[in-house]
């Protein structure tokens, strides 16, 4: 109980930011659900990436896994959205274990490379595949999910959805990231060796942060093929895997307000940078090279430094 | 006869992978990091020779040699201003500013020369002439002589130069190589300049059968790191190997499977070495009792 009086100030934060949900604008409402839905997927790869120091450069084949799972059960085998987001996001946490199976065996770069095979596997078999993901047409009339009879369809019913969601993975989070599990993976990614030797099985808590990270982009990509109700492979590219990474990167490796700022200003550089078409891609090719040679620990990382100049200015009038 | 000529057009697409990859091996063998943007130079070095082929429109050659340098001049600058400060970070670091830049370059590309593909001139005659009863275009027999002739050079210049040896020992150990008066920055530099050269003269030789397009480097990059990682990312025989034999394999399955899971393929084929033989093709061959007998008796 000694965190109560952390807790209060940061529960009227999170109610003040429910307001959000009452703006009049549909537009900016669907931007916000975006960043909802982007945010998981990129807590998602923060725990592969900024956690565990396992890059991934086939994210979006986690988040087309999630996306086609739900599409697919909902669709074809006439499952209650409810149900079917939940099966589709455990299945892509199975897919992730799976996927990182490797880890026994390789690390690195090599590592990063499964990832993009499994990534480019997942799209081609969803557009070879025709007669359960409909080929490169995609899926279509994905129905909305109801709760006890109450159809989420508008944007602002899905963002009183998504919010609690988001609310709740996210401590979902901070808790895991704080247990004995979360302290063994920043271990790992401090010095393998050290942490084997020390008794952390890396394996296996490698491989049980895979299926987390899996299970995160999955709900992401469930999520959003509920919200657009309609996906076909040219959603889920390598760019969407950078996209997300540049999340990660941007906001900051390895914290979690990091990866929804990072959210936040990428899925608002993408509405704004929308007349530039496909050269927004320079921008976030330009921003992940300079952030990541001249500040790698982050947007995060930097205002802390100005917070921590701060304090120190003020410690020095004190005196 | 259709099994032949699935063989020799793979070996020609496998000697640019080839060629591509030793710039992987290379960067990798003396820096321990992995450089994505070089795909992308190899399509730059498609435009960039296109822009010399229209300057000296009667001296061809000219533009082979001018295109390629100016590509590697390229490569330097890149190292310089965004790898060389994280020389001593996290290797995946470099591959996460590499992935941005070579996005960015895509996209400036693309802005300078719009995003379809252009065609290019005709190197040679157009006209095939046949070799053992199968028909070989000229362009085609071009690529695989000029680029088996560079393989050779470069490891040549890796045997029998002073510089070469250098890089070999930088590549063998940083720190000895350092102590022995190996200026590691002048070395890396030229590591850089050497694959970008590649890189530009891939792009040219690819060009004629392709078009140059700013989306080129993208597929044709990866699949020439996995070519080098088939074969061993480091040793710079294995890399040779590796590209002409992800070439092959790559056409015989289009051929005789299906042409849609064809990346699929050499990806599939890139997991099963990692699993298997993580160091490349070649290891397993080097692991055989034939050659430890061959050395317990020297």
């Amino acid at each position: 109980m000694k965190n109560i009086k952390h807790i209060s100030p940061l529960f009227i934060l999170i109610l003040m930011f429910s307001i959000i949900g009452f703006i009049p604008n549909i537009y900016y409402l669907h931007l916000f659900n975006l960043i909802l839905i982007y945010s998981l997927f990129s807590l998602g790869l923060n725990i592969l990436t900024g956690y565990t120091g396992i890059t991934s450069f086939g994210h979006a084949g986690f988040f087309a896994f999630g996306a086609y799972a739900t599409a697919i059960l909902s669709t074809r085998y006439i499952m209650p959205p409810i149900l079917s987001i939940f099966f589709a996001s455990f299945l892509t946490g199975i897919a992730g274990f799976i996927i990182g199976l490797p880890v026994i065996r390789i690390s690195g770069i090599y590592l990063a490379m499964v990832t993009l095979a499994s990534a480019e596997f997942i799209r081609l078999l969803a557009i070879n595949w025709e007669s359960l993901t409909g080929g490169p047409l995609g899926i279509s009339n994905i129905p909305a999910i109801s709760i006890l009879g109450f159809y989420i369809n508008s944007e602002r019913s899905f963002f009183f959805f998504l919010y609690p969601i988001l609310i709740i993975l996210t401590f979902v989070f901070i808790r895991i990231i704080d247990s004995r599990f979360g302290r063994s993976l920043e271990a790992i990614k401090d010095d393998e060796r050290a942490a084997e030797s020390i008794g952390i099985p890396c394996a296996k808590n490698k491989l049980i942060s895979f299926f987390i990270s899996g299970f995160y982009s999955g709900l992401a990509g469930a999520l959003y093929a509920h919200f657009d109700r309609f996906i076909s492979p040219d959603t889920f590219t390598f760019s969407l895997s950078i996209l997300v990474l540049c999340m990660v990167i941007i906001g900051g490796m390895g914290t979690v307000p990091g990866s929804i700022l990072g959210a936040i200003i990428i899925v608002i550089l993408l509405e704004y940078l929308q007349p530039l078409g496909d050269y927004r891609l320079l921008v976030y090719g330009l921003l992940l090279a300079i952030m990541i040679s001249y500040y790698p620990q982050g947007l995060i990382g930097i205002l802390k430094e100005i917070w921590g100049y701060f304090k120190k200015n003020r410690f020095q009038r004190n005196n | 006869m259709m099994f032949f000529e699935q063989i020799i057009s793979g070996l020609i697409i496998g000697s640019i992978y080839s060629l591509l990859g030793l710039g992987f091996t290379m960067i990798f063998a003396c820096t321990k990091r992995i450089n994505f943007a070089h795909g992308d130079l190899m399509a730059l070095g498609g435009f960039i020779g296109l822009v010399f082929i229209q300057i000296f429109p009667s001296y061809l050659f000219l533009s082979f040699i001018f295109g390629p340098l100016s590509i590697g001049i390229i490569a330097v600058i890149i190292e310089r201003v965004f790898l060389r400060r994280l020389q001593e970070v996290q290797p995946l670091k470099i591959v996460i500013a590499t992935i941005g830049l070579s996005v960015a370059m895509k996209i400036v590309m693309q802005i300078i020369w719009g995003p379809d593909p252009i065609a290019y001139p005709n190197l040679v005659s157009e006209k095939p002439f046949f070799l053992l009863g199968v028909s070989i275009i000229p362009q085609n027999f071009l690529i695989f002589l000029i680029s088996i002739s560079l393989m050779i050079i470069l490891q040549c210049f890796f045997i029998y130069t002073k510089t070469g040896r250098a890089l070999r020992a930088l590549s063998q150990d940083r720190y000895a190589a350092r102590l022995m008066g190996i200026k590691m920055g002048q070395s890396i530099s030229i590591i850089y300049f050497i694959s970008g050269a590649l890189a530009g003269i891939a792009g040219m030789l690819i060009a004629p059968i392709f078009f140059v397009s700013s989306s080129m480097g993208t597929f044709l990059g990866l699949k020439s790191f996995i070519a080098a990682v088939i074969g061993g990312l480091g040793s710079i025989p294995g890399t040779i190997m590796g590209g002409l034999f992800l070439g092959v394999v790559e056409n015989l399955s289009s051929g005789f499977i299906s042409s849609n899971y064809k990346s699929g393929i050499s990806l599939l084929f890139l997991v099963l070495i990692l699993l298997f033989s993580p160091k490349g093709l070649l290891s397993i061959f080097q692991k055989g009792s034939l050659l430890k007998g061959k050395k317990s008796k020297k």
